[in-house]
């Protein structure tokens, strides 16, 4: 008998098609396309922007910024996790710093890198301060969720140094690691764009949102929307896949 | 020669050993029998240096292999790269596929070398362990209960396996346990612990080879005596 199992994707689907549809059903309400233009109306204005030069080298820019403060946040994050998860001091020193950050406002942040950079670099370093805490909490709870018998197995094998970290660690880290790029990366899009708006670099989406604010071309400023969004999806996909492949590896369960 | 002459370890006021003085003999199955917190754990940390000494000397081994209660296999490396991640860097390549080709062949393992942890029954797993503690090359080899947990049938294959494995790659063993029939099967000698602090101690020793074994009776009377032992 086969059991009628609803396919989820379809299903997710399906949220997408209504948020699509009551949008559709506001702007036909509405009637203005300067307070909210049509999905119709947003689409062809992506289309328009997408075979223009300059599309590329705003979208290039962020992309830029983005992988730049969230590499930073991705590296330092890793080293400062892995000694604090591992030495109760090291861990005391930056608590408080790492509390400090996460609970400081993003716009404080922004405001005051104004003031202290130049505009290009005030998104990596507002996009750095947010998202840093995020990846160095997930990695100290994923050095501290190294089983215990395991490392006092590789003690007494003298399993050392780099083996050690490749073997053991690493992969005890690894479903953290994932939770932390996929939430880290999420903040890292938001962030980056709130600071852009603010500064104003040269080339940027953020940048381009606010002229079309300026000059009220609300269906401009949904088109980048959409833009951003896609690129968020995109990271979600890739990343989904390279952190699914080394246990896809894994075969069927044969006992004795 | 693993020996201790005259230690002493106190874990707070508790006192575990008291001017203790014992030797193990060379490739000889030891097996230490006692009580639950009689510090036969503790005699293994101090064996595998793990834990110091307060007072007195502990001679050990420079190498120590360990069999745990669980196998403690790395779930994400196929069995035969567990074996060799204890190897790595110590010995050559080639050596190390060759140990490990012959040791899984010894238990008939062979066919499991590159199947997962998960993918392997409890006791599979454990004779996996097996093999990475025979195939690491330590004089001494440690063991925390070993064949707890199973039932008797599986206690029994284990036990004959890991024999096996012994005569091939003799070794000095000591092993704690609170099994009396797992003493009767693997020792050489056996150890009663009295309750803490350990100072004097029975030993046992069995002159048979563990291979002619037979359940003819033949260790009953070191059976009773063990039991009266355990449970005066």
């Amino acid at each position: 008998m086969k059991i009628f199992m609803p396919n989820h994707k379809w299903v997710g689907g399906l949220a997408v098609l209504c948020v699509f549809w009551g949008w559709q059903i506001a702007a036909g309400l509405i009637q203005l396309p300067l307070i909210l233009p049509t999905p119709k109306q947003a689409f062809v204005q992506v289309l328009t922007l997408l075979v223009t030069k300059d599309f590329w080298h705003h979208l290039g820019a962020t992309l830029g910024r983005g992988m730049v403060g969230f590499g930073l946040s991705l590296s330092v994050g890793m080293i400062i996790g892995i000694f604090a998860g591992q030495n109760a001091t090291v861990n005391a020193f930056f608590r408080p710093l790492i509390i400090l950050m996460r609970s400081t406002p993003v716009m404080s942040v922004i405001i005051l890198a104004l003031i202290w950079f130049k505009r290009e670099t005030v998104p990596v370093f507002a996009t750095f301060l947010m998202v840093f805490p995020i990846m160095v909490q997930n990695i100290i709870e994923g050095i501290r969720s190294v089983d215990q018998d395991l490392l006092e197995m590789v003690e007494v094998f003298r399993v050392t140094g780099w083996l050690r970290f490749t073997r053991l660690y690493v992969p005890s880290l690894l479903p953290f690691l994932a939770v932390g790029i996929s939430v880290g990366l999420g903040i890292t899009w938001k962030v980056l764009i709130a600071a852009e708006v603010l500064s104003y670099p040269r080339w940027g989406i953020g940048t381009q949102m606010d002229t079309a604010r300026v000059y009220l071309q609300t269906d401009k400023l949904f088109a980048w929307t959409l833009v951003v969004v896609a690129m968020g999806l995109v990271f979600d996909y890739v990343l989904d896949y390279l952190l699914k492949k080394p246990f896809k590896t894994r075969k069927e369960a044969v006992h004795d | 020669m693993i020996k201790l002459e005259h230690i002493s370890k106190n874990f707070g006021y508790v006192k575990v050993f008291d001017d203790f003085t014992l030797a193990f003999p060379e490739d000889k199955i030891t097996v230490i029998l006692g009580p639950s917190g009689c510090g036969k754990t503790t005699l293994l940390n101090i064996l595998a240096g793990l834990k110091p000494v307060d007072q007195g000397v502990a001679t050990k081994a420079e190498h120590v292999s360990y069999l745990f209660q669980e196998p403690r296999l790395l779930p994400w490396l196929t069995i035969r790269e567990n074996i060799a991640l204890v190897l790595k860097e110590k010995m050559e390549p080639s050596w190390i596929n060759r140990q490990i080709r012959e040791n899984l062949e010894t238990i008939g393992l062979s066919r499991y070398a590159d199947c997962y942890p998960s993918q392997l029954s409890g006791g599979m797993r454990q004779r996996a362990a097996m093999v990475r503690a025979f195939s690491y090359d330590a004089p001494l080899l440690l063991m925390d209960e070993p064949f707890k947990s199973l039932d008797v049938k599986m206690q029994f294959q284990l036990i004959r396996d890991f024999l096996t494995l012994w005569q091939q790659k003799k070794r000095t063993v000591i092993t704690v346990t609170h099994d009396v029939q797992e003493a009767l099967w693997l020792a050489d000698e056996i150890l009663v612990f009295p309750e803490k602090p350990v100072k004097t101690i029975n030993k046992f020793v069995i002159g048979l080879a563990q291979a002619e074994r037979t359940q003819d009776g033949r260790l009953a009377d070191i059976e009773k005596k063990l039991l009266d032992l355990l449970l005066k």
